[in-house]
């Protein structure tokens, strides 16, 4: 069984311990899945150039790649599970849930968890709503926990 | 070779050199500075006599203060920084947050808007949106709407105070406004801009904001950095208590920087002085300075002529918004800072010299 869990900054932890319930004690292959959000990338780019003629060099990596590093290590050390990675940025007009989808294509069932911990629609954000709705596969949807 | 500034030929150049220096900064060929392409252009619109160069020199003489206000805010903030100031302020957003997105949302504006308006728009760009980005992912928020805010309020807080923004300066001296006046005349106006951003935030990433509140790790707060807080408070109380018998903005600022900087000249001077003079940033010194000059030919052609025409005369609340309007257009098409270069000279007389807010 391959189960694919998609990890999104604050709600994580839900969706991994989901995994950890579904996986254990079986022949799971576990993917933990982190799509980079563009926006926060671009957000992150834009300040520095818009400072017109600030100069300094040109800005490369960004620390949010190291923040969805890390992320991914704590998901692997919570899970206590063989697991794998596979960290995705989406490309020209693709949007994360676009890129989750299609990830969900090699996988049996999707793990995700809701964006609020509170009963109501906002407690899926419209990526997460799109998902659930989509996905190829079986999806557990896990309420978000602090 | 001499191109008559008055003629159209003599505009055609002007803009054409002023469009190169603008591409140049923004494309960065080979991620080349700036000045590159700034002070070569300078010395052409000299060399061709679009600008003479006492002009040049008068002009460079009036950017002086603001040019030198930059440099000393510069290393001010970067100071700062290396005092810990932004840590210190990252621990505080995230125990003040007490592990809601929301609330570090609110944290947030609040840090960033005192950073802007104090220290200006570049500490919090460059300085205070990592740490943003830090503290969210430290508590377990999502950092998007940190760092957008971070780096908007950039722009919408930087209208309080004439150091807040580089623009700003350069409208403060034309305004004759003191300095406590320019700050209580923008007071509302900051306040109520800051204020629709943060509801159009809480709004706009309600999504990211409903996650769960994460418990704040013990160690998040980190010791004040005391001397540090105590320097950058009083050079924000020297900007408005001198001001008024006559001391540029510049002076204050290098009396905050040097304060700062003292202990570590002392205990290593070469080292030190070296770390200064980088954070001073003098490439971009010098590209303000190159693109006054470039700008100014621009403005005293036919160009300049036209928009002059174009600012309202009349003294009315109608009249501030069509300057305001004007701006905004000219910032968009140039970018605010040779807008404001083109503007401030042909408005100084007229009721939107202050309308800054709305070109940035």
């Amino acid at each position: 069984m391959r189960v694919l869990v998609w990890l999104t900054e604050g709600t994580w932890e839900a969706a991994v311990d989901a995994a950890r319930e579904l996986a254990e004690g079986r022949d799971a292959d576990v993917v933990l899945l982190h799509v980079d959000d563009a926006a926060t990338a671009d957000a992150w780019h834009a300040g520095p150039a818009g400072l017109l003629g600030r100069g300094g060099p040109a800005v490369t990596g960004t620390p949010l790649h190291d923040a969805v590093a890390h992320l991914l290590e704590d998901a692997q050390v919570r899970l206590g599970l063989p697991s794998s990675t596979d960290e995705r940025s989406p490309h020209g007009h693709e949007r994360v849930e676009t890129v989750v989808v299609d990830a969900c294509r090699d996988a049996d069932v999707l793990v995700c968890s809701r964006d609020g911990d509170r009963p109501g629609p906002h407690s899926l954000a419209p990526p997460t709503r799109f998902v659930v709705d989509h996905a190829p596969c079986d999806v557990v949807l896990v309420w978000a926990r602090g | 070779m001499h191109v008559d500034v008055t003629t159209t030929a003599g505009a055609v150049v002007a803009v054409v050199v002023l469009v190169a220096v603008l591409v140049f900064a923004v494309v960065r060929p080979y991620g080349l500075p700036e000045v590159v392409g700034a002070l070569p252009a300078a010395v052409l619109v000299i060399a061709l006599g679009l600008v003479p160069w006492h002009d040049a020199l008068d002009e460079a003489r009036t950017l002086g203060p603001t040019v030198g206000f930059l440099a000393a805010i510069l290393v001010l903030a970067e100071l700062a920084r290396e005092d810990g100031v932004f840590a210190w302020a990252g621990g505080v957003m995230a125990c003040a947050s007490r592990g809601s997105p929301r609330r570090l949302l609110g944290a947030v504006f609040v840090v960033a808007s005192v950073t802007t308006a104090v220290l200006s728009l570049d500490a919090t760009v460059v300085l205070l949106t990592p740490v943003v980005l830090a503290t969210a992912t430290r508590i377990g928020a999502r950092a998007r709407p940190g760092v957008y805010a971070s780096t908007h309020l950039a722009n919408t807080a930087s209208t309080l105070l004439p150091v807040s923004n580089l623009t700003n300066l350069l409208a403060f001296g034309a305004s004759g406004l003191t300095f406590a006046g320019f700050a209580g005349l923008m007071a509302l106006p900051w306040l109520a801009t800051v204020a629709v951003e943060y509801g159009v935030f809480r709004w706009w990433f309600r999504g990211d904001l409903a996650t769960p509140v994460h418990r704040v790790p013990d160690d998040a707060a980190t010791p004040a950095p005391r001397f540090a807080l105590v320097v950058l408070a009083a050079t924000l109380v020297g900007f408005a208590v001198v001001e008024p018998f006559g001391v540029a903005p510049a002076w204050v600022a290098a009396a905050g920087a040097l304060a700062l900087a003292a202990p570590r000249l002392v205990r290593s001077p070469r080292r030190e002085a070296t770390a200064v003079v980088r954070a001073a940033n003098v490439p971009f010194l010098v590209f303000v300075l190159a693109l006054g000059v470039v700008v100014l030919a621009v403005r005293n052609g036919p160009v300049g002529d036209g928009v002059a025409h174009l600012v309202p005369a009349r003294t009315d609340f109608l009249g501030l918004l069509a300057v305001a309007g004007l701006a905004a257009v000219l910032a968009n098409l140039l970018n605010n800072l040779p807008a404001t270069l083109v503007l401030v000279p042909l408005t100084a007389h007229s009721p939107g010299c202050c309308s800054r807010c709305c070109w940035a």
